[in-house]
């Protein structure tokens, strides 16, 4: 069984940085990424157009119209190494992390806890295996839950309904994105937050975004009922458990709303 | 002036239609008349009578109609406007959200949208809040032989068997509008964004089942897994079954769609 720790390599936060770079066309894809600072609202919009087309701008005179080393990201008016260290750190977050803050900052309120709890690999092959075949992936998700599960008896559940769950896989980041913006419009139903709102937030994690470039999977373990894992609020049914195939991590998601 | 005869279902949704109108204008326009088929449109009522029909409301006990006879006497609501809403009423409502769908959101020349319906002598045990799967499971299994493919073999037929009735069944919070965006990622999954957009499908499919101006209340599951390529041949299909119940037709009706690119 893969320990389960927080980690991220250097390559996938370079890779990121340079699908960063590589995807701004407009102001509005520096949302969120701290780049741009939004507590000024006032010039925000300025700033993020000026600091766009000078990245575009950058891009558009390389070979190939494309970033691919770190260093050429210096050349843009605007980037210093300390603010690209800056932003490398935050992208070096896992996705799962991106994603949380960025539900956070821009969809939920504090009455939300929205967590994660996340399976890491350290091999290839081993991910591979167990993310490949459904049985080894519920198991492990099952076996992780167990972990951290709160008595004897929400044990045996966990492992029951895990093992009898209707699995509904994504492999298509935007499909996906619709299927998890249901599952969190569900637990509020317009009252918070409206379905457009929290899909931006989920296209930006499983689909093509600056901010996210990573190939994931969303497995839906339909009926799964979470109060087996979160209490002292409201839950909905059905796990969303997010397969990062670029991290090698297995992100297991649950949600109580304090209303 | 009120045609004899009427069925208290299309009672229930003439009086819910008049009694919901705010403005004349809610009477007078199109969003009744989108569903119906073509021809039916244009009943003829107009802003002025749709005006007078809001007035004989407003002075009515609690300000609703509760009568047929409180209908008599508006003037200009003959009886030919009447049978033309009445005509429209009866539409059953998941033929109405056929060709609200054809009408357009999907294309007849490429995408098979039908549906099989059954009669039920009693919805209770289908509501949101009392869905027994096993009896909705029961009620589409006894009426294999009808909406599946009649050159279905017995293998197929036991392979769809053994599928539904060890399927999940999806219910969605007691909430057509989250209804609405698990049905439309369904029709999504046909063909993300090529031939139309989520919006597009889920707008109808929020007015369906919602109840539409019919009132109707309705409740929606996905039989999940299950396939549609067993009684659709040749177009592409996606998993999951769509059911919807409703509860005053007492009919439960089972949506399959096929797309031909």
């Amino acid at each position: 069984m893969p320990e389960t720790h927080h980690s991220s390599t250097q390559d996938v936060s370079s890779k990121r940085l340079l699908f960063f770079f590589n995807h701004i066309r407009y102001a509005k894809d520096l949302r969120g990424s701290y780049l741009v600072s939004d507590i000024d609202s006032e010039t925000y919009e300025d700033r993020s157009q000026a600091l766009s087309r000078n990245i575009l701008e950058t891009r558009m005179q390389l070979p190939a119209r494309k970033f691919t080393q770190v260093d050429q990201l210096l050349e843009i008016p605007g980037i210093s190494s300390v603010t690209l260290g800056e932003l490398q750190n935050f992208l070096g977050q896992s996705a799962a992390e991106l994603f949380k803050q960025d539900m956070y900052k821009q969809v939920i309120l504090s009455n939300f806890e929205c967590a994660y709890q996340k399976i890491t690999f350290e091999e290839r092959a081993l991910f591979e295996a167990t993310t490949g075949d459904r049985t080894a992936l519920s198991e492990a998700v099952a076996a992780h839950l167990v972990l951290e599960s709160i008595g004897p008896l929400s044990e045996v559940e966990i492992r029951r309904q895990i093992r009898h769950s209707y699995v509904d896989a994504y492999t298509q980041g935007h499909l996906g994105s619709f299927a998890l913006a249901l599952w969190f419009y569900t637990f509020a139903l317009d009252n918070w937050f409206s379905f457009e709102q929290v899909r931006e937030s989920t296209e930006k994690y499983l689909d093509v975004h600056p901010l996210s470039s990573d190939t994931q999977t969303l497995y839906l373990f339909k009926g799964f009922d979470n109060k087996l894992l979160v209490s002292g609020g409201r839950t909905v049914p059905d796990l969303p458990v997010i397969v990062n195939h670029d991290e090698m991590t297995v992100a297991i998601w649950t949600c109580l709303l304090k209303d | 002036m009120i045609p004899e005869n009427l069925s208290p279902l299309v009672e229930k949704r003439l009086f819910h239609f008049l009694n919901r109108a705010r403005t004349a204008r809610a009477i007078t326009k199109v969003d009744l008349t989108k569903s119906p088929a073509p021809g039916k449109a244009d009943y003829g009522i107009g802003e002025t009578v749709a005006q007078r029909i809001i007035d004989k409301r407003m002075q009515l006990p609690r300000r609703r109609f509760t009568e047929l006879s409180q209908l008599e006497g508006i003037a200009g609501l003959g009886k030919d406007k009447i049978s033309d809403v009445i005509e429209t009423l009866e539409i059953p409502a998941a033929e109405a959200f056929r060709r609200a769908m054809y009408n357009g959101v999907i294309f007849e020349e490429n995408f098979e949208l039908n549906y099989f319906s059954k009669k039920l002598a009693d919805t209770s045990g289908l509501g949101y809040r009392s869905t027994q799967t096993d009896l909705l499971k029961s009620l589409l299994l006894d009426s294999l032989g009808d909406w599946v493919a009649s050159d279905a073999t017995p293998e197929h037929l036991e392979q769809l068997k053994g599928e539904i009735e060890s399927a999940y069944v999806d219910t969605y919070s007691n909430s057509a509008e989250a209804d609405s965006y698990a049905w439309a990622l369904w029709f999504y999954l046909f063909d993300a964004d090529n031939w139309f957009t989520y919006e597009q499908v889920r707008l109808p499919i929020a007015r369906y089942l919602g109840g539409y101006f019919y009132g109707d209340e309705q409740t929606f599951h996905l039989i999940k897994g299950v396939k549609n390529s067993l009684y659709l041949k040749g177009g592409i299909t996606v998993k999951d079954l769509p059911v919807v119940v409703n509860h005053d037709e007492q009919s439960l009706s089972l949506w399959m769609g096929q797309l031909f690119d």
